[in-house]
C-alpha cells in the first residue's frame, strides 16, 4: 500500500491520507476486512504527526470505510459502495441546502452563489 | 491517567525575569516540542518540572502526581538529556553503565549497549574523545536504558549535523509508539519539530503565546501577501503581526478556515512553524 | 549512593594512583633517613583534599544538576562526599601505617608494641586530621563554590597554627602532649559530633541551591 503525501499541496495531510485510502479501497486495492497499518506506525512511517493520521482514520471511519477496535486496530469496512456513495450524496445535498437558505435569505443570486462554489471547489 | 505531565499557572520571579501563570498538558503518547526564543523560559519550565529549582506559583503533576512530593521516586520514570552532556570527560561509557545501575531500579545494562551499538559508540573510549553528536547520543542511551515512560530533553538536536538530528528523531518516533510514553523537548530548530511534533507549545517572554497541536496551529494561522493600501483593509481583529517590505505586506492572521471565504480573493498562504514564531516574536503590530 | 560514590572513585583513579607513587617515594625516603613521621604527614594531605577534588571534577561536568534529575536526594549528594572521605582517609591511614611499620622492621629496629602504638597513633591522628579538615572545608564549598572557598580553606589551615604560634610566643602555658592524651580518648565522640555538625549545615546550605 502506496502513501503518497504533498506538503506544496494546499490539501491538508488528512485528507490526503484518507482520500488516498478511500481511494485505494473503491478501486478494491483494500478488500473488506484488510487490516490498515496501526495509526501510530502509520505517522512513524511518513514521518508525521499521530495526531494527523488520528484524524484521517476517523474521517475514514465516519463516513463508513473503515472501522477501528481498540486494542484490535483499523480494517476495512464491509463494503456497500451504493451505500456509501448515497451517504455522501446526501450530505452534500444537507450542506448545500444550508447554504442556499442562507443565500436566499440574504439576497445572494443563484449566480453569487455559483460562483462561490467554483472557487471552492477549484481550490486543490 | 490522560495527561502524562500537567502544568498549571506556573510561576517563577528571577526578579528580571518572570515566568507568569504557564498552564498545558503533555498527553500520552505524544510529542510535544517547547519552543521561544533564547531567553523565552523553556529551560526554567524544565527545571521546574525537575525541581531544580523551585517554584514561586502553581502546581506540576507528573503521572499524575505532584512533582514536588513526589520527588525523587516520580525520577525513576523519567529519562532527561540537558543539554551538555554531563558525564565526566574521563569516564567510559562501560563505566557509565555501572554508575547508573546503582542509581536506576530499572536500569538495563543489555539494552544500553544494545543503544551503544546502534550509535556505534565505542564501549571502551573515554568520553573526552567523543564528539558533540556522539555525547548527545550517549546521554540519550542512557536516558533511555532505564525504562522511562517521560522523555524531557532541552534542545537535543542543536548543534548537530542533520544527519545525526534524524537519527535522533527516529528514535523519538520509535520511543512514542508505546502509547504509554510521551516526550517534551525543547527546541528552536523548527524545521524538527515540523517533523515529528504533536502538540506545540510556544512560550515567549515568560509567558504562554499558545500550547496546541500542530495540525490545529497550522489549521488556525494563514499569512496573506497583499498591497499596502489593501492591508488597511483586513480586519484588525484577524491580524496577529505583520512585515512590511518595499512591495507590499505580509500579514498573519488567524482563524484561517473561518476567514477563508471573507478574504478568498487574496492571496493566502499556509503558514509553518517558523512563520508563526516570528511573527509573534519580530512582526509588528497595531 | 553507591552509584554516586562509584563515580567518584572512577574520577579519583589518577589521584589515587598519585597517591600510591608518592606513599612509595616516602616509604624509600623514610627508610633512608628512619623518619616515618614525614610520610605520615604527607599521606594525609594528600588525602583529606580528595572529596574535594571530586568536587571539582562534578563543577566542570556539570554533574549535580544532571544527577538531580535521576532518583537522587539532596541529602544523598552531600552525604555521598562525607562517606567517601571517610572510606578515603581509612584506605591511606590504613596503608601509611602498614608502610610505616615495613620501613620500620627492613630497618631492622625493633617493632615493639610502643611502636606499634606509635605508628597507630599517627596513622590515627592523620585520619582524624583528614575527616575534621573536611568537616571544616565542606560547608565552606557548597555555601561559596571551590573557587571562592579555596582562599577560606588556606585560612582553615593556617589560622589554627598561627594561634598556637602566636599564644606560644606571648608565653601562654599551651596544653602538652600529656593534656592531649586525655582528649584521645574523647575524639571519636568529638569527630562524630563535629562530622554531624558539619553534615548538616551542607546539607541545609546545598538543599536551599538552585540549579
Amino acid at each position: 500500500m502506496n502513501i503518497i503525501i504533498s506538503n506544496s499541496s494546499k490539501k491538508p495531510i488528512y485528507e490526503q491520507i484518507a482520500s488516498q485510502i478511500k481511494n485505494l479501497i473503491i478501486s478494491g486495492h483494500l478488500k473488506e476486512g484488510d487490516a490498515l497499518p496501526s495509526m501510530r506506525a502509520l505517522a512513524q512511517e511518513l514521518r508525521i504527526s499521530v495526531i494527523t493520521t488520528k484524524r484521517a482514520y476517523e474521517e475514514l471511519e465516519r463516513d463508513g470505510f473503515i472501522v477501528t477496535a481498540t486494542g484490535r486496530g483499523s480494517f476495512v469496512a464491509k463494503k456497500n459502495l451504493e451505500f456509501i456513495r448515497e451517504e455522501q450524496l446526501r450530505r452534500v445535498e444537507d450542506h448545500l441546502q444550508k447554504s442556499v437558505d442562507i443565500a436566499k435569505s440574504s439576497d445572494i443570486s443563484l449566480d453569487e452563489l455559483m460562483d462561490i462554489l467554483k472557487t471552492l471547489y477549484e481550490e486543490e | 491517567m490522560e495527561n502524562i505531565l500537567t502544568i498549571e499557572n506556573l510561576t517563577k520571579d528571577y526578579g528580571e525575569f518572570i515566568l507568569k501563570e504557564v498552564s498545558f498538558q503533555l498527553p500520552k503518547g505524544c510529542i510535544m516540542g517547547l519552543v521561544g526564543e533564547n531567553g523565552a523560559g523553556k529551560t526554567t519550565i524544565i527545571k521546574l518540572i525537575l525541581n531544580l529549582i523551585k517554584k514561586d506559583g502553581g502546581s506540576i503533576q507528573i503521572f499524575g502526581l505532584d512533582n514536588i512530593e513526589n520527588d525523587p521516586a516520580l525520577k525513576e520514570g523519567i529519562g532527561v538529556v540537558l543539554d551538555e552532556s554531563n558525564f565526566h570527560d574521563n569516564l567510559k561509557s562501560t563505566e557509565v553503565s555501572k554508575i547508573m545501575k546503582n542509581i536506576y531500579n530499572k536500569w538495563d545494562e543489555a539494552l544500553y549497549f544494545k543503544y551503544l551499538n546502534r550509535f556505534k559508540l565505542p564501549a571502551d573510549k573515554k568520553i573526552k574523545e567523543f564528539s558533540k553528536g556522539m555525547k548527545i547520543k550517549l546521554s540519550i542511551a542512557a536516558a533511555l536504558s532505564h525504562k522511562p515512560q517521560l522523555l524531557i530533553l532541552d534542545e537535543p538536536t542543536s548543534g548537530l549535523d542533520p544527519i545525526v538530528r534524524n537519527e535522533i528523531l527516529d528514535i523519538f518516533l520509535e520511543f512514542i509508539q508505546d502509547e504509554e510514553r510521551a516526550i517534551l523537548f525543547s527546541s528552536h530548530i523548527t524545521s524538527d519539530l515540523d517533523k515529528i511534533a504533536d502538540y506545540i507549545t510556544f512560550i515567549h517572554n515568560g509567558g504562554l503565546i499558545f500550547s496546541q497541536s500542530k495540525e490545529e496551529m497550522l489549521d488556525y494561522y494563514g499569512i496573506i501577501k497583499c498591497g499596502t493600501d489593501q492591508f488597511q483593509l483586513i480586519d484588525k481583529e484577524d491580524i496577529v503581526g505583520y512585515r512590511r517590505n518595499s512591495f507590499g505586506c505580509e500579514v498573519l492572521i488567524r482563524n484561517k478556515r473561518e476567514n477563508r471565504l471573507k478574504y478568498r480573493d487574496w492571496v493566502m498562504d499556509d503558514a509553518n512553524l517558523e512563520d508563526i514564531m516570528l511573527f509573534h516574536i519580530r512582526g509588528e503590530k497595531n | 549512593m553507591k552509584g554516586l560514590i562509584l563515580k567518584d572513585i572512577y574520577n579519583l583513579r589518577r589521584s589515587l594512583n598519585t597517591f600510591i607513587i608518592f606513599i612509595l617515594a616516602y616509604s624509600i625516603f623514610s627508610y633512608a633517613t628512619g623518619n616515618i613521621a614525614m610520610l605520615m604527614v604527607m599521606s594525609v594531605f594528600l588525602m583529606s583534599s580528595m572529596a574535594i577534588s571530586s568536587i571539582v571534577y562534578d563543577d566542570l561536568a556539570k554533574w549535580d544538576i544532571y544527577a538531580l534529575t535521576m532518583p537522587v536526594t539532596r541529602r544523598q549528594m552531600v552525604l555521598s562526599k562525607y562517606i567517601l572521605q571517610l572510606l578515603l582517609s581509612l584506605i591511606s591511614a590504613l596503608t601509611a601505617g602498614f608502610c610505616a611499620l615495613l620501613v620500620t622492621s627492613l630497618r631492622g629496629d625493633l617493632i615493639g608494641l610502643s611502636t606499634i602504638l606509635d605508628i597507630s597513633l599517627d596513622a590515627y591522628i592523620a585520619f582524624l586530621a583528614s575527616l575534621v579538615y573536611l568537616s571544616v572545608n565542606l560547608p565552606l564549598i557548597y555555601k561559596f563554590g571551590v573557587e571562592h572557598a579555596r582562599l577560606l580553606m588556606f585560612g582553615t589551615l593556617f589560622i589554627p597554627i598561627g594561634i598556637i604560634y602566636i599564644l606560644d610566643k606571648m608565653g601562654v602555658n599551651l596544653p602538652s602532649l600529656e593534656d592531649l592524651k586525655g582528649l584521645l580518648y574523647l575524639s571519636p565522640l568529638l569527630l562524630g559530633l563535629v562530622l554531624i555538625l558539619s553534615i548538616s549545615i551542607s546539607y541545609r546550605i546545598y538543599r536551599g541551591k538552585e540549579m
